[in-house]
């Protein structure tokens, strides 16, 4: 109990340092009402005006959780559910373009690194990449029994389910902090081709 | 075989006295490779386990290096495996057929890439434009010097060289070329919010990704990119093409040795524990996947470097391109990466760019752009003995009488009067002779012959009247003091 807790606020500091937020819901009947204050803040903070669409995937354990009823009163946001349909090419660009044109991912992980303050996503047939990769906002539902003491744990981690699976993910990414660059005059901005703002809900 | 590496071909005086009057140039680069180099020092204070780590990344390096045959077939085995497809190539130019190959098979039209030195290597940019293929690079400093036709003047920084006013010129160009609206202003963050909107068409628009590789998994036949900027993951998850071009090099044997290598890229390369963004590609979509490209090639690029293997060169095949060494240089701070006329500058480039080649190309860098001054050593995560590989290249170039006559002279000479305290003395005697026709005010202004070039920009003190040694000769070797 305690060590994940330790675990916890390691992994928040490190997040934080790295410019990302971090939220705290202490037991699952306060998700919601947590994951809506986290969703509210970033979106006023980073995305003041215009419409908020969200595409999301989640975490089995969160499957019951009410996405819509969560975030549909929060400035008219709309919740598209990843992944539908099928997997033909025409199919695959309309979600492309969807994503395109949406403000935020929220997704699930799986798992994160308290050392580096990194979070793992898998590409999988119900979990993935693209909800993370091109909305201006990211955010991560995280179970914090997920939390790894460090990225090699992590990637052990990774390993040990991929021999079971008998396969390693196609794509596997860990985000440690926003999209950045320092390729102007050697200054940092935040923000590039990925999200500017990333936030991690953690629950228990 | 020898690689091909594309040079610029104008000799060494032409490049330096560019680079030493371009001062957007000096500004830039001295800027970031000091930020660079004091947030690498700073991660590893603040992070104790980073020393046994890199201690242990070394390990892992010189390991897979040793057997890197044996881990790249099954490398192959592992990739081909799960959907994708292994090229070798020898040569650059083998390397460029097969990518072309490729994106002929699919009438491909529009490629995006990550930033990659290989590609670099390959001039693989020239190669698609050639066929009438459009080549984007996404990472903003790419991008940047793609606008200007350009080359990277720092392997992590690529347009360390151009300030903002230049980049909002270029992104202007640009803007009117596609028809859209251009930067707001030559703010750096509107130059970025413009490469982010601008950038996005063509990542959705493409279909065919290239990337590079910073390791590559044997065991699991996976590839490993590192980036900041998060254009790794959308030229591995949007076009339905990919091709990886990587270095053989880049092997490691296992899992357990890429957990232990993972984190040094960036640790010594831009001091974070991680990158934003690490994205590994472990095979093809296939069917129950929503994910990942459709089609996977890799192409293992020799173009050189099994040269290095089983000689005193090899530990070079450990480098993993993180520029710590040339942002402790005290010649790369002041001259930049175009002056060195390689794609590979500073202290790694001088040594590899000599051996890749077999000396075909610029053999004059390990000679004339270091000081020896030991710093790239020190600062080397994968313990490469830099300085040690300078002097043996210039010991080899000796050799192979590659020097120009005047200067072997020069220095056989030299070397024979130094080699003995008495020719010292002597040659010291003569000097002081023999200045007097070149001090003025008070200083040595020039020289004849050969060592005048030394004295262009510099000037230095007389032999003094007399010498410590002549003094201490007269006094203290008497035993009396005067
Ligand atoms: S030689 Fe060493 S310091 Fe230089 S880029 Fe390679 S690994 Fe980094």
């Amino acid at each position: 109990m305690i060590e994940t807790e330790a675990l916890r606020n390691q992994f928040q500091r490190q997040f934080e340092a790295l410019g990302g937020h971090v939220f705290y819901a202490s037991n699952s009947e306060r998700l919601p009402v947590v994951l809506a204050s986290a969703y509210q803040a970033m979106v006023d903070r980073y995305l003041p005006d215009g419409p908020l669409q969200v595409v999301y995937w989640l975490n089995l354990d969160l499957s019951v959780l009410d996405l819509e009823g969560i975030l549909g009163g929060i400035r008219g946001t709309q919740c598209i559910c990843w992944p539908q349909g099928s997997r033909q090419h025409a199919v695959q660009e309309k979600w492309r373009d969807l994503l395109a044109e949406s403000q935020v991912g929220i997704t699930g992980a799986a798992w994160a690194a308290a050392d580096t303050g990194s979070v793992a996503l898998y590409s999988s047939p119900s979990t993935g990449l693209l909800p993370s990769l091109l909305m201006p906002i990211h955010i991560i539902l995280l179970n914090q029994k997920r939390i790894q003491p460090s990225v090699s744990d992590g990637l052990k981690k990774l390993y040990q389910e991929s021999e079971t699976q008998g396969r390693m993910p196609p794509l596997v990414k860990l985000i440690t902090g926003p999209s950045m660059t320092a390729d102007i005059e050697g200054q940092l901005v935040i923000g590039v081709h990925g999200p500017t703002a990333i936030g991690v809900v953690v629950y228990e | 075989m020898a690689g091909q590496l594309p040079i610029d071909s104008r000799p060494w005086p032409v490049r330096r006295d560019q680079a030493l009057q371009d001062k957007t140039m000096q500004q830039t680069i001295q800027f970031v490779t000091r930020r660079v180099a004091n947030a690498k020092v700073a991660a590893y204070t603040a992070y104790p386990e980073g020393e046994r780590l890199r201690q242990r990344a070394v390990g892992v390096k010189r390991r897979s290096v040793e057997n890197m045959e044996e881990h790249l077939a099954v490398f192959a085995q592992q990739v081909e495996a799960h959907g994708g497809q292994v090229h070798r190539a020898k040569t650059a130019a083998d390397a460029i057929r097969t990518v072309l190959e490729v994106a002929k098979n699919h009438g491909v039209q529009r490629v995006i890439k990550t930033k990659s030195m290989v590609t670099e290597e390959l001039e693989l940019n020239r190669a698609f434009e050639s066929v009438g293929i459009a080549v984007r690079e996404t990472d903003l400093g790419e991008y940047i010097i793609q606008l200007a036709h350009e080359k990277p003047s720092h392997i992590l920084a690529p347009a360390a060289h151009k300030n903002r006013a230049q980049i909002e010129a270029l992104f202007d160009q640009d803007a009117a070329a596609y028809h859209t609206e251009p930067p707001a202003s030559d703010d750096i963050l509107a130059l970025t919010q413009y490469a982010r909107r601008r950038l996005r068409e063509e990542f959705l628009a493409a279909d065919m990704g290239v990337t590079g590789g910073n390791f590559l998994v044997a065991e699991t036949g996976t590839l490993v990119l590192i980036t900041n900027e998060g254009n790794a993951d959308m030229v591995t998850t949007l076009p339905p093409i990919l091709v990886s071009v990587v270095g053989v090099e880049k092997i490691v044997a296992d899992w357990p040795g890429l957990t232990e290598v993972i984190q040094q890229p960036a640790l010594s390369g831009v001091g974070q524990r991680l990158s934003s963004y690490t994205t590994m590609v472990s095979g093809t979509r296939g069917t129950d996947q929503w994910e990942g490209p459709d089609e996977w090639h890799v192409v293992l690029l020799d173009n050189g470097r099994t040269l290095l293997k089983d000689t005193p060169f090899e530990d070079v095949l450990s480098c993993i391109r993180c520029g710590a060494c040339l942002n402790v240089c005290p010649v790369f701070r002041q001259v930049g990466g175009h002056a060195y006329g390689s794609v590979y500058p500073g202290p790694i480039g001088i040594v590899e760019t000599p051996l890749l080649t077999n000396f075909e190309v610029l053999p004059e860098l390990p000679s004339v752009l270091c000081t020896l001054c030991h710093a790239c050593g020190e600062a080397c995560p994968m313990d490469i003995d830099l300085p040690g590989h300078i002097v043996q290249l210039r010991k080899i170039k000796r050799d192979r009488h590659m020097d120009a006559a005047g200067v072997t002279r020069s220095y056989r000479w030299w070397a024979r009067f130094w080699a003995t305290p008495h020719g010292y003395r002597r040659s010291i005697r003569w000097a002081r002779w023999g200045q007097r026709w070149f001090v003025r005010h008070g200083r040595i202004q020039s020289a004849p012959g050969l060592a005048g070039g030394w004295f262009n920009t510099r000037d230095m003190p007389p032999v003094a009247s007399p010498t410590f040694h002549e003094w201490w000769e007269r006094t203290r070797g008497k035993g009396h003091r005067s």
